[in-house]
């Protein structure tokens, strides 16, 4: 074999194949490190992905309230109880304003009745308007009597005075009855109106806000009843994530075997450099040529540099 | 009832990593250990259900190991299986000998695993 120039003897053909054997259980020994490095890294990465799908299909077990064994009502169980709860609330409410609507209509014929009431009383005043005008059309006779009379009619003219006197004050009675009545009347029926709009305005808010909360009740279950779904789809594809890993974990363990044959490859090419040294009385640092031969033909070297894999991922700028 | 606690001992970390994902996956608490003299030191003075071993392993191997441990006070009458790749009949007995509860061929199925450990536990 030639070598530089040179005609290279057994022995150092011999080395060559030492330090080559060296070279070889020295590279089988670092991928098998590799090998390992990388199953552990999965392994690793297993291991979080299988906890954070466990906690994953805990929680949601737990907001939908089907824990096997557990308390049973959980989150998802009290959404719903919390919508029915407040469905009931609602329901009372309004259930509580249609009564004061009730007695609200109810008022407004109160007020009604007492406006009739008030009507005839105004009647009754017209009345004694008309006794008071009946009472000066006496007191004016009496008075034109007194003065026929003249000393004898005297007591028809105290009469005719008191009487006029007394109209008099009927009159201005009457006046000020008929002005607390205007009043009065005034004051029911702008109560009346109001609280005929405030029924009627109830009323309408009312329906409509038994509608809305039918609607938004039954939104908000048709909503819960699909996140539900979501989630249980969800909790099932966190089991199923266990499942597969699981199925993976049987497939990762070709690295332990693969392992135990790279070592046993790697001792026997120890042993056999060792024996070939102590054959023909050389050592592995004499064949320097042939390794660098040997490093020259083989492909991908840098790949099975263990200094290239480590670098792996690294960015160097220059 | 025997607590959930069981001691992994392997001398490949992924290995121990696997069998580890699998137990705590069925609700175990697991220690590990590199090498049975690792595993002798780590089981003092713990509670332990079982005890899950490789039989090639450097410092000290399975068989010693379980001979050893059988004379300890916590792993005296605790479950010991072998999980190894090797399946020699002689290995066997020389285990069984040693006082080894059972005996699985790795690769093992996860499944597999839990039930036999569950099925040693009683």
């Amino acid at each position: 074999m030639l070598a530089h120039g040179s005609i290279m003897t057994a022995e150092d053909t011999v080395a060559g194949s030492v330090s080559s054997i060296t070279l070889l259980s020295r590279h089988i020994r670092e991928t098998k490190s590799l090998i390992e490095t990388a199953v552990e890294e999965v392994c690793d990465s297993f291991d979080s992905t299988a906890r954070l799908s466990q906690q994953n299909f805990e929680r949601t077990t737990q907001f939908l309230g089907q824990e096997r064994g557990g308390a049973g009502q959980e989150d998802g169980a009290n959404i719903a109880a919390l919508i029915g709860s407040s469905e009931r609330v609602l329901h009372h409410l309004l259930d509580r304003l249609a009564e004061a609507s009730e007695k609200s209509r109810s008022a407004i014929q109160r007020l009604k009745e007492i406006d009739e009431r008030i009507v005839r009383v105004t009647h009754m005043v017209d009345q004694i308007n008309d006794i008071t005008v009946s009472n000066r059309i006496l007191a004016v006779n009496a008075r034109i009597q007194a003065a026929q009379l003249g000393e004898q009619g005297r007591g028809f003219g105290v009469v005719a005075d008191e009487i006029t006197m007394q109209a008099k004050r009927s009159t201005e009675f009457s006046a000020n009855i008929a002005t607390l009545i205007e009043q009065l009347r005034s004051s029911v029926s702008m109560s009346c109106e109001d609280l005929v709009d405030l029924a009627s305005h109830d009323r309408e808010a009312m329906e409509e806000s038994k509608q809305e909360v039918v609607r938004t009740h039954a939104d908000f279950r048709v909503f819960l009843d699909r996140s539900q779904g979501f989630l249980r789809e969800a909790a099932a594809d966190s089991q199923r994530v266990t499942g597969e890993i699981h199925a993976s974990v049987r497939g990762l363990q070709f690295q332990d075997r693969a392992s135990q044959r790279l070592d046993f490859i790697a001792n026997e090419l120890d042993r056999v450099g060792t024996e070939m040294a102590a054959e023909f009385h050389v050592t592995a640092g004499d064949g320097h040529e042939a390794i660098g031969a040997m490093m020259t033909r083989t492909s991908m070297r840098e790949q099975r540099e263990p200094a290239a894999c480590v670098s792996a991922g690294e960015v160097e700028l220059f | 009832m025997a607590p959930k606690r069981a001691l992994i001992v392997d001398d490949s970390r992924s290995m121990r990593q696997m069998v580890s994902f699998t137990l705590k996956e069925a609700g175990f608490e697991v220690l590990e250990a590199e090498h049975g003299q690792d595993a002798l030191d780590k089981l003092r003075g713990q509670k332990l259900g079982v005890i899950v071993t490789d039989l090639n392993m450097p410092v000290m191997d399975g068989i010693n190991f379980i001979r050893k441990a059988r004379g300890t006070p916590e792993a005296r009458f605790l479950p010991i299986l072998i999980l190894t790749t090797e399946s020699q009949q002689e290995k066997k007995i020389e285990a069984k000998a040693a006082g080894a509860t059972g005996w699985i061929v790795k690769p093992f199925e996860p499944e597999k695993l839990i039930q036999t450990i569950q099925k040693v536990m009683g």
